[in-house]
C-alpha cells in the first residue's frame, strides 16, 4: 500500500506561475500538456472546450478540473493528469480560478493521483499548500505523503 | 415475502437480465412484427417483395441486436461489439433457426471476456499502442469466440432449441397448451413474466410462426384479460386503497401493458392465483381451440399490441380469448375478493410488494415511474433511502467531476462506516443496480429521462455538498 503514487517524472505534467487571460486559454495550457506528454491527441483539446461551454468544470476554492466529452474519448491515449498553476488567477463564472488539473481518462478507470488530490482539497491545511505550491515537487510529495497515510482511495 | 426474498430476488435479478437484453430492442420486435403481420402470405396486405424482410430480421438481425445489447450490458460498448459479432457465429451455425437464447447467452459471454481481458491489460499497453491493442484484441478474441459459437454453441443451442420446441409441441398435440397457465401464472407474479415471454415462450414462438404463420404462445404471458379481470373485481367488490387505485391500475395494466401493476393484487391475496390461473386456462384454450395466435410477442402486453400484432384472420379470435378469460377471471376473483373483504384483510397496497427492480424492467410509462422516483426537489429529504445499497455519482462522461464527487462522498460514507457502496460513471452507463442517482443539478433531468425508474439527488457542489453531510446523517439514524 506504501510506495509512490508519483514518480518524479510527473514535473513534466507540472507548470507553475502560469499567466492565463481565459478559461479557454487555461484549458489551451492545460490541455497541450497532456498532448506533448501523449495522454491525448490534440483533437482531445476540442473536446475539453466543448465540454466547458456544456457544463462547467469549476469545483470549489478557485480550482477546476477540465476534461473532455464522451465525443473526445476515442482521442485518449492513457489516463493522466495535468497541472497548472495560475497565482494571479482568471475570472470565470465569478470565480477567481488558480488551480487548473487537466485530465485524460477513459470513462471509469479511476485516476488514483485525482482522487488524492480529492482528498487533499477536503483537508483544509493540506488544500491551502495545494493552491500555493512553490516546487513542481512539492505536488509530487504532498499527493505521495497521502497516498502513503491514506492509502488507495 | 420476507423469508423468501432471496430466492425471489434472484430469480427476478435473472429475469432482469434476460429481460434486459430484450427491452431496449422492443422496438425493433414491433417493427418486426408490423412488417409480418402486414406482409406475410397470410397478413392484412401480402406482398411477396416486402415480405422478403422477414427472415433476414428473424434470423440475423433481431438476434445480432440481442447479442450487442447482452454484450453491452457486461463490458461496455466494446463488449457490444464483440457480442455483435461473436452472436453472427450461431446464426450462421445454424441457418434458419432464430438464435435468440444463443445470443442471450454469447452476448453477455464475449462482453465479460472482452471486459476481463481489457482489466488484465489495463495500464500495462506502452503508449501510444492502445489503439492498435484494443482493436487486434477486440478482433482476436472476437474471431476465436465467433468460430466457437459456430462449431460448438450454435449446434448445442439448436439442440436445446429443438427439444424445447418439441416438448411445447407434443404440448400443444396433446392439447394441454392450455394448462401452462398453472406455471405461468404463479411465476408471473413473482415478476419473472419478462424472462418466460422473452426468454422461452418467444423463441419458441417465432419457430412456430415460420410453419403457422402465427403462434399462441407469444399471448401465453402478455394476454391481458385475465389481469383485467382481477382488477376488475377489486374495483367492483373491493374496499379501500385497493379498490381506489384499481381504475388507475387498470388504464395502466390494460391500455398501456405493465401488467406489473397487478402482482401486488394477488401477492396480496394469494387466493386470487386460482382465478388467474383459471383465466389463463380459458385465454390460452380458446386460442388453441380456434387455432390463433400473434405474430410476435405483444410488448408490453397492451391490449393495444395484441390487436396490432394478430393477423387478420385470428383477429376475432385472440380479441375473443382475452375477453373470455377476462370474464372468467372476474368471475372467480369477485368471489375471492368479497371473501377478503369479509374477513376483514389489509386492503392497503404496501410498497413493499412492489420491488422497484421489477418495475423498471418493463416498458415504462409515466404512471409506473412517478410511482417509483422521488422529487429532487425535495433534497435529501425526500429519498426513499431504506435499501440503498449502492450510490452512483454520475456526470455527462463519468471522468472527473463525478470522480471526484464521489470520492468525496466515499470518504464521508466511510468515516460513518455504513455499508454502502460508492461508484462513479457516465450517465449513459449508470448500472442497472443503482439504488440512488446523484448529478449535479445541471444534469440531472438528463440522469432522469436515462433512468426514470430510479431515485435522483442534485447537488450543486461537487466537493462540499452539504447534501452529503445530509444524507450520511440520515443514513446514521435510519438504517
Amino acid at each position: 500500500m506504501a510506495g509512490k503514487l508519483l514518480t518524479n517524472e510527473f514535473q513534466s505534467n507540472i507548470i507553475l506561475n502560469a499567466t492565463c487571460h481565459s478559461v479557454e486559454d487555461a484549458i489551451q495550457q492545460v490541455g497541450q500538456i497532456l498532448v506533448k506528454n501523449h495522454y491525448v491527441t490534440k483533437p482531445y483539446i476540442q473536446g475539453m472546450l466543448e465540454r466547458e461551454a456544456d457544463y462547467s468544470t469549476y469545483l470549489d476554492f478557485g480550482i477546476m478540473i477540465p476534461h473532455g466529452n464522451e465525443a473526445s474519448l476515442t482521442f485518449v491515449q492513457c489516463p493522466g493528469i495535468s497541472i497548472l498553476q495560475v497565482p494571479k488567477g482568471f475570472d470565470y463564472l465569478g470565480h477567481t480560478v488558480t488551480l487548473v488539473i487537466g485530465i485524460s481518462s477513459k470513462e471509469e478507470d479511476p485516476l488514483q493521483e485525482l482522487l488524492q488530490i480529492t482528498d487533499l482539497i477536503l483537508k483544509p491545511e493540506k488544500r491551502d499548500r495545494l493552491l500555493h505550491l512553490s516546487s513542481k515537487q512539492e505536488f509530487i510529495d504532498l499527493v505521495n505523503e497521502n497516498y502513503a497515510i491514506e492509502g488507495e482511495l | 415475502m420476507a423469508e423468501k426474498t432471496t430466492f425471489s430476488q434472484k430469480l427476478q435479478k435473472f429475469g432482469s437480465v434476460l429481460a434486459g437484453m430484450v427491452i431496449p430492442n422492443i422496438g425493433a420486435f414491433i417493427g418486426f412484427g408490423l412488417i409480418t403481420a402486414f406482409f406475410l402470405k397470410t397478413g392484412w396486405t401480402p406482398n411477396t417483395k416486402l415480405a422478403a424482410l422477414i427472415t433476414p430480421i428473424l434470423n440475423y438481425l433481431l438476434p445480432i441486436l440481442i447479442g450487442h445489447t447482452g454484450g453491452k450490458m457486461f463490458g461496455g460498448d466494446r463488449g457490444g461489439v464483440i457480442g455483435a459479432f461473436v452472436t453472427i457465429g450461431a446464426v450462421v451455425a445454424v441457418d434458419g433457426t432464430p438464435m435468440f437464447l444463443a445470443a442471450m447467452i454469447l452476448g453477455p459471454l464475449s462482453g465479460f471476456c472482452i471486459k476481463k481481458f481489457d482489466q488484465a491489460v489495463d495500464g500495462k499497453i506502452p503508449s501510444g499502442f492502445e489503439m492498435i491493442v484494443n482493436n487486434f484484441s477486440l478482433g482476436i478474441i472476437g474471431a476465436i469466440l465467433c468460430c466457437f459459437a459456430l462449431l460448438v454453441f450454435g449446434p448445442v443451442m439448436e439442440t436445446v432449441t429443438r427439444v424445447l420446441t418439441n416438448g411445447v409441441n407434443w404440448i400443444v398435440a396433446h392439447n394441454a397448451l392450455p394448462l401452462s397457465a398453472i406455471f405461468v401464472e404463479p411465476a408471473k407474479v413473482l415478476f419473472l413474466n419478462n424472462a418466460l415471454d422473452h426468454g422461452i415462450f418467444g423463441p419458441i414462438g417465432y419457430e412456430q410462426v415460420k410453419t403457422l404463420g402465427h403462434s399462441a404462445l407469444f399471448l401465453l404471458v402478455p394476454n391481458p384479460g385475465a389481469g383485467l379481470g382481477l382488477l376488475l373485481a377489486y374495483w367492483f367488490f373491493g374496499k379501500g386503497e385497493m379498490k381506489e387505485a384499481a381504475p388507475g391500475m387498470i388504464l395502466i395494466h390494460f391500455f398501456g401493458g405493465i401488467h406489473e401493476v397487478y402482482f401486488p393484487y394477488v401477492l396480496a391475496n394469494p387466493l386470487t392465483i386460482i382465478g388467474m390461473i383459471a383465466g389463463g386456462i380459458v385465454g390460452t384454450g380458446t386460442l388453441t381451440f380456434l387455432n390463433v395466435g400473434t405474430v410476435a410477442t405483444p410488448s408490453p402486453g397492451s391490449i393495444f399490441s395484441v390487436i396490432a400484432l394478430s393477423p387478420k384472420n385470428c383477429m376475432l379470435g385472440v380479441i375473443l380469448s382475452v375477453v373470455l378469460s377476462c370474464a372468467v377471471s372476474f368471475v372467480l376473483n369477485s368471489f375471492f375478493v368479497k371473501r377478503m373483504v369479509a374477513k376483514g384483510g389489509n386492503t392497503s397496497l404496501g410498497a413493499s410488494v412492489i420491488p422497484k427492480e421489477a418495475m423498471g424492467n418493463s416498458a415504462s410509462t409515466e404512471e409506473t415511474t412517478t410511482a417509483t422516483t422521488n422529487d429532487s426537489s425535495l433534497g435529501v429529504a425526500g429519498i426513499d433511502i431504506k435499501n440503498i445499497k449502492k450510490i452512483v455519482v454520475a456526470c455527462d462522461a463519468g471522468m472527473g467531476s463525478s470522480a471526484m464527487s464521489a470520492a468525496a462522498l466515499k470518504k464521508k460514507i466511510k468515516a460513518a462506516q455504513l455499508p454502502i457502496e460508492v461508484i462513479n460513471t457516465a450517465i449513459s452507463r449508470i448500472p442497472d443496480d443503482a439504488d440512488l442517482i446523484i448529478t449535479h443539478v445541471e444534469l440531472t433531468g438528463t440522469a432522469k429521462a436515462a433512468q426514470p425508474n430510479k431515485q435522483h439527488l442534485s447537488i450543486s457542489n461537487y466537493l462540499q455538498a452539504p447534501e452529503y453531510d445530509e444524507l450520511v446523517e440520515r443514513f446514521k439514524k435510519e438504517l
